[in-house]
Order: structure tokens, then C-alpha cells, then sequence
């Protein structure tokens, strides 16, 4: 039902922009709202697009379908993150069990980090997703611009991970699944894989996404492209 | 000129606050002045929030229902005033030690967020340099656990009533209800330790705590945890 529907708007869209100029936003670039932005499908298994075609102008608000899985170990933030960004819209790509993303990750599989979960597999790490046939873009400790972030998540129907550096020490990653525009503020909607059992839901500011009082941004993983088999 | 002083003794309070090692004195000082000075931003906040809230994320943020945002208040009778364990300095920590000396922050507080007198959501609000503002909306996972612990706790008649406020071990994802009695800190887990070290809500001793979580400190790296 919500893929007609989006089909619609997304032709509406290119209807009522048709002859507009669109550029997509550099890295960086500072967080004015995105003009219009040209895509090109990625293709999805079905053969129907999977991120938006032509010109894509993202709307005020827009949320992901994309469930909260709760981190199985007090270490595995990243894995969950992982299962979640593979779970949305773009890639659909179902990890059943958590285990597997760090069994990929530490080079144990088949199941080598699953019950009963080894130590040595407890540890902190970073989504391997060319473990499941995708490339990534990976920002060099900096925040998606609101611009990227809302083309992210709309244009390219995808969630992105993201990481939160402590300033005491230690780090965190959760995953951009929403965002909400209210006149000048700013919100990013997050899918946090704790606390462990359950997991939760945020909207942060923008500004708290990008750093707050008492961390500073870390890595962001977004802009998946299914590797192409030679 | 009110504004002047009130943005003058904020910036004071602040900037005590700020400067690291909390003592108990500090702490009560530390809460006092937060739960007077973010309430107003508490009631703006609450304003963002219903903005946030739409048909495609109410479930998620807490609420049964659209409407309930309408009628959502924070609760600003029990606001909960975080400090944070750094993992550097938790690394050096030996039983015996003095466990205030841990403690850092005090410039993040959580509200609940009420629907029909249940907890339902929460607000947290940071200080910055211009005082008090929402920064995050939602969390309705830990806002049940923080205040069903602060609900259960003990509630001994004082004067003054006793603080309680949270402790944050963020690198080891690890959060407790804390108060102290003169010199002595004692920390509530709100989750049972996924190592069987402790059980959800009892009270213990912080210096037996952070002497536990140091060994965890010490083995754990600066990758996403």
C-alpha cells in the first residue's frame, strides 16, 4: 500500500519540480534545506526501485520503517546498528540473528559468535556491511549535513548508523531512521539499541546529534551500494 | 537587570559545576540549582516535543495515541539530574577509594513525561553556555526504568529530602539512581547487571560498584560499544 503511494508522490514530485535546477549538497555543506536532488535507482531485487528515481526534494518530515533492535551484549551497539540499517527500506536485507553480524565481523562464521557467545566475541567494532554485499560511505569523524541526513533518509530510503564519542572515554552507535523539520529546528530521529532487552526511540536536535555536552561526533556509515560481482 | 543576575548566577553555578570533581555539597548544590534553573526550559521543551510527535513516530516516543501528546505534561515535582563516570579515571579506581571524586557533569537533567500521571516519555535538557534547552525527546524505555526506580526507592522523611539523581557509566553502558548520605554514595541499578553482578533496584555500596566496573574499564577499547 505505501509503495503505490510513494511511487505517486515521488511522480509528483518530479511533475511539479520538472525544469527546476537540482544539486546535491557537498559534504559539509551547511544546513540549508536541499534543493532539488537528481537520483538514479540502485535497483532493488524485485527489479522495482529501491531509493527514488529523477528528482527527489525531500519533505518537512519523513520516518523509516525501521524496527529497534535491542543490543544482545553490552558491546555489540555496532552489530545491532548493523541488523537495523540493513532491516530498512533500502537494503531490506533481514539478519535473523544478531550473532551473525559479529561472527562476519571477527571472521567466525558460520555462527562462531552465536550461543554460547564467546568473550572473545563481546568487543566493540564497526558494521561490516561488505560483509553482506554492500560498499558504504564512512564520514571522517563528522556529522551528515541536515541536507544529507534528510537525502539519506528520503531520497536514498535508507537508515544510517552513526557514533556518539564519549567525552569521558568510550563510544556509541545508533542509527538514524527519521527526521522531523519544525520551522528553524531540526531533528533527527534515532533508533538506539539500548538499553539491552529492549532498545528505544529519540528525536535528538540537530545540534545534539552533531555533538552535545558530553560527547563529539564519531563515524557515520551511510549511502549503501550493492557491490556489483564481476 | 533580573536577567542579568539570574544569567550571572547560572554562569556561576555552571562554571563550579563544570570544573570536575563533584563532593557531596557540590552535588546538592549542583541538583538544586539545575531543577530551579531548567524548569522553564522544561515547559518549552515539552512545546518542541508535541511538534516532534507525529502519526508516523507517536508508538515509538511512548505514546498510546496522537492525542496523547495533547495532554502529555513534564513531571517537574522529580526531574533527575545526570553526572557521568569518565572510563579513564574509573580504570584507576581500587576499593576503598572515594568514589564523589568519580563523578563529573550535572549539566544534563531528565524530565518524565506524564500522560494521565504515568510515565510515559521523557525530555532531557543540556546547559550550555546560554542556559538551559530540550535537546532530546523520547526515550520511553529508560524513562519507565528511571522513574519506576526512583518510585521504589527509599524515600526516608529528612530534611531535606533526600536527592536522588542518576549515574551515568557511558563508556560500559551502565546507569544507576544515585544518592549519598553525608560522605557515603550509593548507587541503584536500573537493570539487572548482564554479568549477574547485581539485580535491578538495590541499594549498593558506589565504592564497591566502581571497584567492579574498573576491571570492565580497564578491558574495554575506544570502539563503539
Amino acid at each position: 500500500m505505501r509503495r503505490p503511494l510513494r511511487t505517486v508522490c515521488v511522480v509528483l514530485a518530479g511533475i511539479l519540480t520538472w525544469g527546476c535546477e537540482g544539486s546535491k549538497q557537498p559534504p559539509g555543506a551547511p544546513n540549508t534545506p536541499p534543493a532539488a536532488v537528481f537520483y538514479q535507482s540502485q535497483g532493488g531485487v524485485s527489479g522495482l526501485p529501491e531509493t527514488r528515481d529523477a528528482v527527489c526534494t525531500p519533505p518537512d518530515k519523513w520516518q523509516l520503517n525501521v524496527p529497534v533492535k535491542p543490543q544482545e551484549t553490552g558491546a555489540w551497539c555496532w552489530a545491532a546498528s548493523t541488523q537495523m540499517v540493513l532491516a530498512g527500506p533500502f537494503p531490506n536485507v533481514t539478519v535473523k540473528q544478531q550473532c551473525d553480524v559479529p561472527s562476519r565481523y571477527f571472521g567466525l562464521t558460520p555462527r562462531g559468535c552465536c550461543a554460547p557467545i564467546p568473550a572473545t566475541c563481546v568487543q566493540g567494532g564497526w558494521p561490516p556491511f561488505d560483509k553482506y554485499g554492500y560498499t558504504w560511505t564512512e564520514t571522517p569523524n563528522t556529522a551528515l549535513s541536515w541536507a544529507e541526513v534528510k537525502e539519506n533518509l528520503f531520497c536514498r530510503n535508507q537508515a544510517f548508523a552513526f557514533t556518539w564519542l564519549w567525552d569521558v572515554g568510550g563510544s556509541h552507535m545508533m542509527v538514524g531512521s527519521g527526521y522531523v523539520t519544525d520551522g528553524a529546528d531540526q531533528f533527527v530521529c534515532v533508533n538506539n539499541p539500548l538499553p539491552m532487552g529492549s532498545g528505544q526511540f529519540y528525536c535528538h536536535s540537530y545540534n545534539e546529534y552533531v555533538s552535545g555536552t558530553n560527547h563529539r561526533h564519531g563515524k557515520d556509515f551511510y549511502n549503501l551500494v550493492k557491490l556489483v560481482k564481476k | 537587570m533580573r536577567t542579568l543576575v539570574l544569567c550571572c548566577a547560572v554562569a556561576a553555578v555552571a562554571a563550579r559545576n563544570l570544573s570536575g570533581v563533584q563532593q557531596p555539597q557540590r552535588i546538592d548544590d549542583a541538583i538544586d540549582s539545575a531543577v530551579v534553573y531548567s524548569k522553564p526550559a522544561a515547559q518549552a521543551a515539552m512545546d518542541t516535543f508535541r511538534r516532534i510527535v507525529n502519526g508516523q513516530n507517536y508508538k515509538a516516543l511512548g505514546f498510546a495515541s496522537l492525542g496523547d501528546i495533547q495532554s502529555a505534561t513534564p513531571d517537574t515535582t522529580r526531574p533527575l539530574v545526570a553526572f557521568h563516570v569518565g572510563r579513564d579515571s574509573l580504570r584507576k579506581y581500587h576499593r576503598g577509594g572515594d568514589p564523589f571524586t568519580l563523578l563529573r557533569g550535572g549539566d544534563r537533567i531528565f524530565y518524565a513525561v506524564l500522560v494521565k500521571k504515568r510515565t510515559r516519555s521523557s525530555i532531557i535538557l543540556a546547559r550550555d553556555t546560554t542556559g538551559w534547552k530540550g535537546v532530546s525527546y523520547g526515550g520511553p524505555v529508560t524513562a519507565k526504568l528511571y522513574w519506576t526506580a526512583l518510585s521504589r526507592a527509599p524515600h526516608p522523611l529528612t530534611t531535606p529530602p533526600r536527592r536522588y539523581y542518576l549515574v551515568q557509566v557511558l563508556a560500559l553502558n551502565t546507569d544507576f539512581l544515585a544518592f549519598h548520605e553525608d560522605t557515603v554514595l550509593s548507587l541503584i541499578p536500573v537493570l539487572d547487571d548482564p554479568q549477574y553482578r547485581w539485580r535491578a533496584g538495590a541499594s549498593l555500596l558506589a565504592d564497591w560498584v566502581f571497584a567492579l566496573l574498573a576491571v570492565d574499564a580497564r578491558a574495554a577499547d575506544d570502539l563503539p560499544r
